[in-house]
C-alpha cells in the first residue's frame, strides 16, 4: 500500500507531487539567490534540503509556504499555485521556521488558541491536540507558563506542536532540531518518519547530515542558487563512488578546506598578539 | 524624513547596502562628541561611550533594509518636536502678556517639566530602561558607569531636541520684550538646566527603584512609579492651567514668596533673571537651588546606578512573570461574548493577553490611566466652582478619543514583533476580523470603565447628563475610535511592529493638540443644548457610523507589504 493510501489522509488523484517547482528564480536587491530550481516531492516522502549558509534554503521554503512573493517560475504545493492560492496552500501546510519568535507574554495555552483560531479550528480541538502534543514532548505541566519563561528547546517543542496543530498535509521544517534535548531529538526524528509513513510529506531543511542521511527518502543539495544533486542517499553515494553524506556535500558545494581555514584563523590571532606585544 | 537621515529615497526598493549617514544624523552624532568629553570627566570610557551612543542613534534613525522594509525613520521624533514647537509658540504668545521675565521663565520651565516628564515616563522610557542591548553589551567589557552615561546621553539628546523645540519661541519672544544681551544666554541656560533636571530626576527615581526593588518585582515597581509620575505631571499641567485662570493666583505667582523655594520652575526663573539689580536673599537662594539640584541629582544617579546596572536591567526581562491562569476571570469571559468566535475572538484575546503583560504596552499605556482621574477631578472641581457643569461632563465624555488614539497607535508595537510571523503562515483571509476583535477588547478594557466611572460621577460632580447627550457622545467616540483603528491598521496588525524611539509619536504632545479639537466638539454639542431632537438625530447618525465602520474594519484588507516585517 502506498503511504498516501493510509487512512486519515487523502490526496487528490490529480496531485502527483506534493511540491512541484519549475524554474524558480528569486532576486534580492539585484542579487540572484535562486537561479532556476526544479524540484518534485511526492506525497509521503521526506525530502532533505541541504545547502551551505546563504545558499537559498530558507528562501525556497519561504516561497513554498507563501511568505515570499515576487519570484519567477512555477511553484505548486498540494497541486495549488502558491502565487494564486496562497491561503489554500497555508491551510494544508505546517511550518517550523528557523529562529522563529513567539509572543513572550502569552501562555502556551493562549498561543495554541491563537494558532487554532487562525486555522479555523475549534478551541476544544486545538487545545485537545496541543495537550496531547505537549504531553508527548514532556511539557504537560507548562500549559499555563509564559512562553518567555521557557527554554530554547521548550519553545522549539511549542513551535513543532503548533505546526502540527491543524494536521497538515505537508510539513516544512527549517532546522527543527535546534535546541532540542536528546529525547526530543529522537522523538522528532521518529515523528518525521512516521508522518511520511502515514502519507504526509516532510520538507526538511538541516545542516545535520547524519539525521538527513537516516531520515530522508530523497536529498536535494543546493549550491550557489542551483540544485546540484537530487536523489536518494544511495543514488548520491553511488554516483560519487561511496562516502558519507558529509563528504558528498563538501565535494558538491566546495565547502571543504577546513584545515586551511582553521590555520588562517589561528594565524590571525597570533598576528594580533605579536602586534599588541 | 528618510532622505534627511540618509536612507532610502521615496519609491526606491529596499536594499541591504547601507547608505552614508544623512546630515541630521551626522549632526546628532557630532553632538555626542561634547557629551563624550563630559562623560569622560564623569568616569566613563570615552571611546566606548561614543561607540554605544552613535550605534543607538543609528538604530533609531536609520530605516530598515531588505529584511525589515517597514521600519520607518524619524518622523515620530520630528512630529514630537514639531508639536512641541507649535505648543511653545502658543505659550510664548500667552506669556507675552505677563511682561515679566521671571514669570515667563517660570511658566516656560513649568511646562517644560510637564512635557519632558510625560515624554520620559511614557514615550522615551526605553531610552533609560530598555533591557534590549543588555544581551549584546553584557558580554563586552563596558563599565556600568559608561553604559549608564551612554543611556543618559542618548536620552539627553532627545530631551534636548524636544526642549529646544518647545522653549525656542519663548526665547525669541523674550528677546523682543527684555534686554536681549542678558535674556538670550540666561534663558537658554535656565531652560537647559530645567530639562537636565527633569531627565536626572526621572533617571534617579528609576535608578533607585532598580536598586532597592527585588528583581522579580522591579517591573511592577517601575510601572507604579510611572503611573505616579504621570499623575504628578499630568495633574501639574491642569493645576497650572487652573491656577493661571485665577487672577489672585496669577498675582501671587508674579511676587516673591518663600514657598517658591519648593517650586522648581522658580529656581530656574531666578537664574534667567540673575542680572536683576539688588537681588533679594530669596532670589539668590532660588538661583543656588537651580545650580545645586541638577548637580546633586547627577551625583545621586551615578551613585545609585553606577554599579550592576546591566544585571538590574536584565532582571527586568527575566523570569517571564507568574504563570497565566488556565481559566479567564468572569469579567473577561463576559467580555469575550462581544467578539465572534474564530478570528475576532483571537484578536480579542490576543489584545487582552498582551495588553496586560507586554512590557512596552504597559509602560506606555498604563501611565495614561492617570488621565481619567485627573480629567474628572479637574472638570468636576471646575463644575463645582462655576456653571460649566455640562461642558465639563461632555469634555470628559469626548476625551476618550485621545485615549483610544494613543492606545491604537501603541498596540501596533510589541516586545516580540517577530512573533507575528504566525499571521503570515496561517491561512488568514480577513485580517480585519483580528483588528476588530482587538478594538472590541480595547473598548471593553479601557473605554467601558471610563464611561461607567463618568456616568456614575456625573451625578456627583456635574449634576447629570441627559440620555441623548450620553448616547451621542459615546457613539461619536466609538465611531471615531473605529475609524482611527481602520486608518492605523491599514499598514500593520496589532502587536506586529518594532517600537522605535524615533517613531514614538509622542502621546502627550498628541494629547495636547487633540484637546482643542475635542473642545470644538464639546462647543458644538453645547450649542445644541436646547435642541434635544437634533442630538437624538445625530446620535442615530453616529450609531450608523459605528455599524458601518465596524463592517469596514472587519473586511479590512492588509497590503502584502504590511506583513513583510513579520514574514
Amino acid at each position: 500500500m502506498h503511504p498516501s493510501e493510509e487512512p486519515g489522509l487523502e490526496h487528490p488523484d490529480s496531485v502527483a507531487s506534493s511540491v512541484e517547482v519549475r524554474g524558480l528564480r528569486k532576486q534580492f536587491a539585484g542579487r540572484e539567490v535562486l537561479r532556476g530550481i526544479d524540484l518534485d516531492v511526492r506525497p509521503g516522502q521526506v525530502l532533505g534540503y541541504l545547502g551551505a549558509n546563504g545558499a537559498g534554503k530558507s528562501t525556497t521554503i519561504r516561497i513554498l509556504t507563501g511568505l515570499l512573493g515576487d519570484f519567477e517560475g512555477d511553484v505548486r504545493v498540494c497541486g495549488l499555485d502558491v502565487r494564486r492560492q496562497p491561503l489554500e496552500v497555508k491551510r494544508r501546510i505546517g511550518y517550523v521556521p528557523e529562529n522563529a519568535q513567539l509572543y513572550d507574554a502569552l501562555s502556551a495555552r493562549e498561543f495554541f488558541e491563537l494558532v487554532g483560531r487562525l486555522h479555523g479550528l475549534s478551541d476544544e480541538l486545538a487545545l485537545h491536540r496541543a495537550h496531547e502534543y505537549l504531553s508527548a514532548f514532556g511539557l504537560d505541566g507548562r500549559f499555563g507558563s509564559r512562553l518567555g519563561s521557557l527554554s530554547k528547546g521548550m519553545r522549539q517543542k511549542i513551535l513543532l506542536s503548533s505546526a502540527l496543530l491543524h494536521a497538515p498535509e505537508i510539513v516544512f521544517l527549517d532546522e527543527p532540531l535546534s535546541g532540542l534535548d536528546v529525547a526530543a531529538t529522537i522523538l522528532v526524528k521518529t515523528l518525521i518518519r512516521s508522518l511520511a509513513d502515514r502519507g504526509r510529506t516532510v520538507f526538511y531543511c538541516s545542516h545535520m547530515m547524519d539525521v538527513v542521511e537516516r531520515v530522508c527518502d530523497r536529498i536535494a543539495i543546493l549550491a550557489d542558487g542551483r540544485i546540484v544533486a537530487n536523489g536518494s542517499f544511495e543514488e548520491l553515494s553511488a554516483a560519487r563512488h561511496g562516502g558519507s553524506l558529509e563528504a558528498i556535500f563538501a565535494e558538491l558545494t566546495g565547502s571543504g578546506g577546513e584545515a586551511a581555514a582553521v590555520d588562517r584563523i589561528l594565524q590571525a590571532m597570533d598576528d594580533g598578539r605579536s602586534a599588541a606585544s | 524624513m528618510s532622505a534627511l537621515f540618509g536612507s532610502r529615497r521615496a519609491n526606491e526598493p529596499p536594499s541591504d547596502t547601507v547608505r552614508p549617514d544623512g546630515r541630521p544624523l551626522r549632526v546628532l552624532c557630532a553632538l555626542s562628541e561634547p557629551l563624550a568629553v563630559v562623560a569622560g570627566w564623569m568616569g566613563a570610557d570615552r571611546t566606548a561611550f561614543l561607540a554605544i551612543l552613535r550605534v543607538k542613534l543609528r538604530l533609531d534613525l536609520r530605516v530598515g533594509g531588505l529584511k525589515n522594509p517597514n521600519k520607518v525613520s524619524a518622523s515620530g521624533l520630528a512630529l514630537t518636536c514639531g508639536l512641541n514647537h507649535v505648543f511653545g509658540w502658543l505659550l510664548a504668545l500667552f506669556g507675552m502678556q505677563l511682561h515679566d521675565a521671571r514669570a515667563l521663565t517660570a511658566l516656560a520651565c513649568a511646562m517644560l517639566f510637564v512635557l519632558l516628564g510625560m515624554a520620559l515616563v511614557t514615550d522615551l522610557v526605553d531610552l533609560l530602561l530598555a533591557p534590549a542591548d543588555v544581551t549584546i553589551l553584557g558580554a563586552l567589557p563596558v563599565s556600568p558607569r559608561t553604559l549608564l552615561l551612554a543611556r543618559t546621553g542618548h536620552a539627553l539628546l532627545y530631551t534636548g531636541l524636544i526642549a529646544a523645540s518647545f522653549a525656542s519661541p519663548t526665547w525669541i519672544v523674550g528677546a523682543f520684550l527684555f534686554p536681549a544681551a542678558t535674556w538670550l544666554p540666561l534663558f537658554a541656560a535656565a531652560a537647559g538646566l530645567a530639562a537636565l533636571t527633569t531627565l536626572l530626576a526621572i533617571t534617579a527615581v528609576f535608578a533607585l527603584l532598580l536598586r532597592v526593588t527585588h528583581p522579580e518585582r522591579v517591573r511592577n515597581a517601575v510601572l507604579f512609579a510611572q503611573i505616579a509620575a504621570s499623575l504628578v505631571t499630568f495633574g501639574g499641567y491642569y493645576l497650572l492651567i487652573g491656577l493661571l485662570q485665577s487672577p489672585s493666583v496669577s498675582e501671587w505667582l508674579r511676587g516673591e514668596h518663600m514657598a517658591q523655594l519648593l517650586l522648581p520652575p522658580y529656581w530656574f526663573a531666578a537664574l534667567a533673571t540673575a542680572t536683576a539689580p539688588e537681588p533679594s536673599t530669596l532670589h539668590l537662594g532660588l538661583m543656588a537651588l537651580a545650580l545645586a539640584v541638577p548637580a546633586l541629582l547627577g551625583l545621586a544617579v551615578l551613585r545609585l546606578a553606577g554599579s550592576n546596572l546591566l544585571q538590574r536591567l536584565a532582571a527586568m526581562d527575566e523570569g517571564g512573570g507568574p504563570p497565566v491562569s488556565d481559566r479567564p476571570g468572569p469579567l473577561r469571559r463576559l467580555g469575550r461574548r462581544l467578539a465572534r468566535p474564530g478570528l475576532e475572538r483571537a484578536g480579542f484575546d490576543l489584545f487582552l493577553g498582551l495588553a496586560a503583560r507586554e512590557r512596552q504596552f504597559r509602560q506606555r499605556v498604563y501611565p495614561m490611566l492617570a488621565m481619567p482621574v485627573i480629567m474628572m477631578a479637574y472638570f468636576g472641581t471646575s463644575a463645582r466652582h462655576g456653571d460649566g457643569s455640562q461642558q465639563g461632563a461632555l469634555m470628559c465624555a469626548y476625551l476618550p478619543v485621545v485615549y483610544s488614539l494613543s492606545i491604537l497607535h501603541i498596540i501596533r508595537f510589541s516586545d516580540t514583533p517577530a512573533a507575528a510571523w504566525i499571521y503570515s503562515v496561517a491561512p488568514v483571509e480577513q485580517y480585519g476580523m483580528l483588528v476588530c476583535g482587538a478594538v472590541k477588547a480595547l473598548c471593553f478594557a479601557f473605554l467601558l470603565p471610563w464611561y461607567l466611572a463618568l456616568y456614575l460621577c456625573t451625578g456627583l460632580f456635574f449634576g447629570g447628563l441627559r440620555i441623548e447627550d450620553m448616547a451621542f457622545s459615546t457613539l461619536s467616540v466609538l465611531a471615531v475610535t473605529l475609524w482611527i483603528a481602520r486608518s492605523l491598521s491599514a499598514d500593520a496588525l496589532p502587536f506586529t511592529r518594532t517600537f522605535r524611539t524615533s517613531q514614538s509619536g509622542s502621546n502627550f504632545a498628541m494629547l495636547l493638540m487633540v484637546t482643542p479639537v475635542i473642545g470644538i466638539m464639546v462647543f458644538v454639542h453645547v450649542m445644541l443644548e436646547d435642541k434635544p431632537w437634533i442630538v437624538v438625530g445625530l446620535a442615530l447618525v453616529a450609531l450608523v457610523m459605528v455599524i458601518v465602520n465596524t463592517r469596514r474594519l472587519r473586511t479590512l484588507s492588509l497590503s502584502p507589504r504590511a506583513l513583510l516585517e513579520t514574514a
